[in-house]
C-alpha cells in the first residue's frame, strides 16, 4: 500500500503537468506547421492513388478535407497551449492525429505512435486546471494533484526508452555493429567528428552506448540526484541523432518533454516566469484533485498492454527483423537497414502470359520502398492489384511477386514464396508462413 | 553513470574483440572521399554529356532550318543524320535528370514517346498551337521530328514535297524547343553559366541524404533506368504490361528505326557513370565501403558483371526493334530480364550499402 500511495495517491504540485501541456501543445503546433509547409499533406494524403491503411476502410478525406483535418489539429494545439476547452481540444487532437496515422502504414513512425499514446493519456490528465483559460472561466485553480498523473507520463517515456534499448540487445547490433557501420559511414563527410565515423570501433562504441543509454536513461532520469546529468545525456544523444539522421521533429520532442522528469521546483520557477511574462493574475479559488479507483484500474490495464505489445513477436517463429511480425508498436527505433525490390506479376487464372506490374504506376516512391520489405503491405498491394486487373477485364487475377530484400548490408535474398497467389492470402494475426526463412 | 557506461563499453569491446577473433576493430571501414568522385562525374561525364547534347541540338536546329528553307532529299538526309546524333547525345544525359534538367523537364521536352501523330497533324493543319501546353506534351520532341522526317507510307521525295509552310514551321518550332532546352541545361551546368557543377561538387552537398549530390544522383539514375531504360525502351514494347503482346508503336525511335542503337548507347552511359569513366565512380565507392556491409564483399563486381550481362544481351539485338521482336522476342525479353536484375541491385544492395534512401522525396524516418 505504501508503494501505491507513493506512486499514485501522493499529492504533488500541478506545475509539471501545466508545463507539459504547454510544451506539448507548442511542439505539436510546430510539427503541424512543418508538416504543412513541407507540402506533406498533399504528398502523403492527397496525391497517392492507393493507401495502406492499418484498418481497412480508413481513408483520407477527399478534396481539401485533409487540410481541414490539419487545420483543426492546429486549432486544437492552440487551445491546448492556452488551456481553453482543454478536454475537447486534446480529445479532438488525439482522434484526428491517430486517424491520420491509421491512413497509411507507409508513414508509420514510432514517434507518431508515441504522440498518439501521450495525447490519449492527456485526455484524462487535469493539465488545464491551473494557468489556463479554463481555470480562469471556472474561477478556481487546482494547486495539487495525485502524483499518478505525472508518473504515467514518465512511465510512458520510460517504456519508450527501455524497450528501444532492449531491442538493441541482438547480435547484429552489438556484435556486428550493424546497421550503424553503414549509417555512420554515410556521415564521414560531416565536419569535426565525421572522420571518426571511418573507424569500425566508432560504430561499436555508438551501438553499445546507444543500447546502454536507452535502457538506463529512464532510471537515471527518475532519481533526483542524477536527473540533471542524465538530461545532459538526453540532449547530447538526441542532438547527435538529429544531426546525423533525417528523423524530423522526434529529437526535439524528446529533448523538450523529458523535462517532465525534472523536480517540481523547476516547473514552478518556469511557470512563474511565464506568468509574469503574460501578466497572469492568480485565480482566487484553489482546490485539490483526486483520482477514482476505476481510473487506477484502467490505467494499469493500459500499461499492462504497453508491456505486452513489444513482446508479442515472441509468438511468431522466424527472425523478427526479417518477417517484421510484431515489429511495429514496439519502440524498435532506428534498428535495422532494410531495402527491397518487389516485382509483381498478374495473370488470369489458367492463362500462361502475365503482366509485369510497374509499381510506380500505382505507388509513390516512398510507398513502394516501404511496401517492398513489409509482408502485410505486400499483401495489401496485391489485393489492390487484383481489383485493378478485375476492372481491366481479368476474371480471376492471380498475383505473385518476386521480392528481394537486403537486411543490414547482407546480399539481397528472396523474401517471400514467389509462387504463392497473394490474392488468396489474408492479413491477420496468424503466422505468415509464405515468408521464406531468413537463414 | 558516465563511469558505469564507459565501464560497460570497455567490457563490451573486450568481449567483442574476443568474439570477433579479429583485431581489426581499430581499422578504417570507409576510406572514401566523395569529393573526387563528384568532381570526376560532374566535370568529366555530366558536363561533357550536356555540352555534346547542346552542340548536337544546335546542329539539328540548323539542319532542320536548311531543310525547311530548301527542301531537298539531300537536306532531308542531313536533317535525319543530325536528329540521330542528337538522340545519341541525349542517351548519355538520361541518368542525370536532376537539378537544371529536372527543373525544366528536359526529358519531357526532348524524348516523349509514343507521340500522338493525330495531334501533330492537327497542329500542323491549324497552324496554331502552344507546344508547352499539356495537350501538346506528346506532340513534340525527338519522336515528333522522327515522325515528320520518316513519315510512314511516304517516299523520301514525297516527304520532301510534303514540307508545306505549316509543316516546315512545326519542324522548326520543335527543333527550336529542343535546342533551347538543351542549351539551357548546359548553360546551367556550365562553369561560365549557372555553374551548377560547383553546387554538385561542393562540400555542402556531400553525404547521402535527400539534398546531397550522391542522393540526387542515385535517385535520378535509379528512376530513369527503371522507368525509361528498362520499361520505356524494352519492357513496354516487348509486352510486359500487355500479357506478352508487343506494343510496337511504343518503341523509341519507332519511325526512324534505330532503337537498339539508342538502347546500347544508353547502357554505355550507365556503365560509364558506374565506372566513373575509368576514374573514380560508383564502383570505386562501393569497393571502398564494402567493409561497412556484412558479407557483401563482391557487390561492386556483381554490378559490373550485371552490366556485362546486359551488354551481351543488348548486343545480340539488331535494328529495327520491331523486326527483332517479331523474329526473336526471347532475345528482347532477355535484355529486359537482365536490366531488371540491375534495377533490383540498384534499389536494394547498392542503395542500402551507400545509405541512400530511394524516395525522390524528403521525409522523416525513424
Amino acid at each position: 500500500m505504501n508503494f501505491i500511495n507513493h506512486t499514485m495517491n501522493r499529492k504533488v504540485t500541478i506545475a509539471p503537468l501545466v508545463t507539459f501541456r504547454i510544451l506539448f501543445g507548442m511542439l505539436m503546433l510546430a510539427s503541424m506547421i512543418r508538416f504543412w509547409a513541407n507540402g506533406w499533406i498533399e504528398e502523403l494524403y492527397i496525391e497517392p492513388t492507393f493507401y495502406f491503411p492499418f484498418i481497412e476502410g480508413v481513408r483520407p478525406f477527399p478534396g481539401i478535407g485533409m487540410y481541414v483535418v490539419f487545420a483543426v489539429m492546429m486549432l486544437a494545439t492552440v487551445l491546448i497551449i492556452i488551456g481553453l476547452f482543454y478536454r475537447y481540444a486534446i480529445s479532438a487532437f488525439f482522434i484526428l492525429f491517430t486517424y491520420v496515422e491509421l491512413i497509411d502504414k507507409t508513414n508509420y513512425l514510432n514517434h507518431y505512435y508515441f504522440i498518439s499514446l501521450i495525447s490519449f493519456l492527456m485526455i484524462f490528465i487535469p493539465a488545464h486546471k491551473a494557468f489556463s483559460l479554463d481555470a480562469r472561466i471556472k474561477g478556481s485553480e487546482t494547486s495539487e494533484v495525485p502524483v499518478l498523473y505525472l508518473n504515467i507520463l514518465r512511465l510512458q517515456m520510460g517504456i519508450l526508452y527501455f524497450f528501444a534499448g532492449i531491442a538493441k540487445i541482438n547480435s547484429e547490433w552489438l556484435l556486428k555493429a550493424q546497421p550503424l557501420k553503414m549509417w555512420l559511414s554515410a556521415n564521414v563527410f560531416q565536419p569535426i567528428i565525421g572522420p571518426l565515423f571511418r573507424y569500425k570501433i566508432t560504430a561499436y562504441i555508438f551501438s553499445w552506448f546507444g543500447m546502454i543509454y536507452d535502457i538506463t536513461i529512464p532510471f537515471f532520469l527518475s532519481f533526483r540526484k542524477t536527473v540533471y546529468t542524465a538530461y545532459l545525456f538526453v540532449i547530447g544523444f538526441h542532438f547527435i541523432t538529429w544531426w546525423m539522421f533525417p528523423i524530423g521533429m522526434f529529437p526535439w520532442i524528446m529533448m523538450v518533454i523529458t523535462t517532465v522528469f525534472f523536480p517540481a521546483g523547476f516547473h514552478e520557477r518556469l511557470l512563474g516566469g511565464l506568468k509574469t511574462l503574460v501578466g497572469w493574475n492568480r485565480v482566487s479559488g484553489t482546490r485539490v484533485d483526486h483520482i477514482t479507483p476505476i481510473y487506477k484500474v484502467l490505467i494499469t490495464v493500459f500499461f499492462f498492454f504497453q508491456l505486452l505489445l513489444p513482446m508479442r513477436y515472441l509468438l511468431y517463429p522466424g527472425n523478427l527483423f526479417w518477417t517484421e511480425q510484431g515489429y511495429r508498436f514496439s519502440w524498435r527505433v532506428m534498428l535495422m537497414e532494410k531495402a527491397g525490390s518487389a516485382t509483381f506479376y498478374v495473370r488470369d487464372k489458367g492463362a500462361d502470359q502475365s503482366i509485369l506490374v510497374s509499381n510506380y504506376e500505382f505507388l509513390t516512391p516512398q510507398q513502394e520502398k516501404m511496401m517492398a520489405t513489409q509482408p502485410d503491405m505486400i499483401v495489401q498491394f496485391a489485393h489492390y492489384l487484383e481489383e485493378v486487373y478485375k476492372l481491366k477485364g481479368m476474371s480471376d487475377p492471380v498475383v505473385t511477386a518476386d521480392v528481394l530484400v537486403t537486411l543490414n548490408g547482407q546480399p539481397a535474398r528472396t523474401f517471400i514464396d514467389p509462387h504463392i497467389d497473394l490474392t488468396k492470402v489474408e492479413n491477420n494475426w496468424k503466422n505468415k508462413d509464405w515468408i521464406l526463412e531468413y537463414e | 553513470m558516465k563511469k558505469l557506461g564507459l565501464g560497460i563499453v570497455i567490457a563490451g569491446a573486450t568481449v567483442l574483440q574476443a568474439c570477433t577473433s579479429g583485431n581489426d576493430l581499430l581499422d578504417k571501414m570507409n576510406d572514401f572521399d566523395q569529393g573526387p568522385m563528384l568532381e570526376n562525374i560532374g566535370s568529366s561525364i555530366i558536363l561533357p554529356a550536356y555540352q555534346s547534347l547542346a552542340k548536337e541540338s544546335e546542329s539539328l536546329d540548323v539542319a532542320i532550318q536548311s531543310l525547311v528553307s530548301g527542301p531537298s532529299e539531300e537536306n532531308l538526309i542531313a536533317a535525319r543524320t543530325a536528329l540521330k546524333s542528337t538522340r545519341l547525345a541525349w542517351q548519355a544525359c538520361t541518368p542525370y535528370q536532376f537539378g537544371p534538367a529536372e527543373s525544366i523537364n528536359l526529358s519531357g521536352v526532348l524524348n516523349i514517346y509514343p507521340v500522338d501523330t493525330l495531334q501533330i497533324e492537327n497542329n500542323i493543319e491549324s497552324g496554331s498551337y502552344d507546344l508547352t501546353t499539356i495537350s501538346n506534351a506528346d506532340a513534340r520532341g525527338f519522336q515528333s521530328l522522327g515522325y515528320l522526317l520518316y513519315t510512314p507510307g511516304l517516299t523520301d521525295a514525297e516527304i520532301v514535297s510534303s514540307i508545306t509552310a505549316n509543316r516546315g514551321r512545326y519542324l522548326q518550332d520543335i527543333a527550336n524547343e529542343i535546342a533551347l532546352a538543351s542549351a539551357t541545361v548546359y548553360q546551367e551546368w556550365n562553369v561560365q553559366g549557372g555553374n551548377y557543377l560547383a553546387e554538385f561538387t561542393s562540400e555542402d552537398a556531400y553525404g547521402v541524404n535527400v539534398g546531397s549530390s550522391v542522393g540526387k544522383l542515385v535517385n535520378a539514375m535509379n528512376k530513369d533506368f527503371e522507368r525509361n531504360s528498362r520499361d520505356g525502351k524494352i519492357g513496354i514494347p516487348v509486352g510486359i504490361r500487355t500479357l506478352g503482346e508487343p506494343v510496337f508503336h511504343a518503341i523509341e525511335a519507332y519511325y526512324a528505326g534505330y532503337s537498339v542503337e539508342l538502347l546500347q548507347a544508353n547502357i554505355d552511359a550507365y556503365h560509364k557513370l558506374y565506372e566513373g569513366n575509368d576514374n573514380v565512380g560508383i564502383e570505386e565507392y562501393l569497393k571502398a565501403i564494402q567493409a561497412t556491409t556484412t558479407d557483401n564483399t563482391d557487390l561492386s563486381e556483381k554490378i559490373n558483371a550485371q552490366f556485362s550481362s546486359i551488354e551481351t544481351a543488348a548486343n545480340a539485338l539488331s535494328d529495327p526493334l520491331v523486326e527483332q521482336i517479331e523474329n526473336d522476342k526471347t532475345a528482347v525479353e532477355l535484355v529486359f530480364a537482365e536490366m531488371h536484375r540491375l534495377v533490383v541491385m540498384f534499389k536494394t544492395e547498392m542503395a542500402s550499402s551507400m545509405g541512400v534512401v530511394i524516395t525522390y522525396q524528403d521525409n522523416d524516418g525513424d
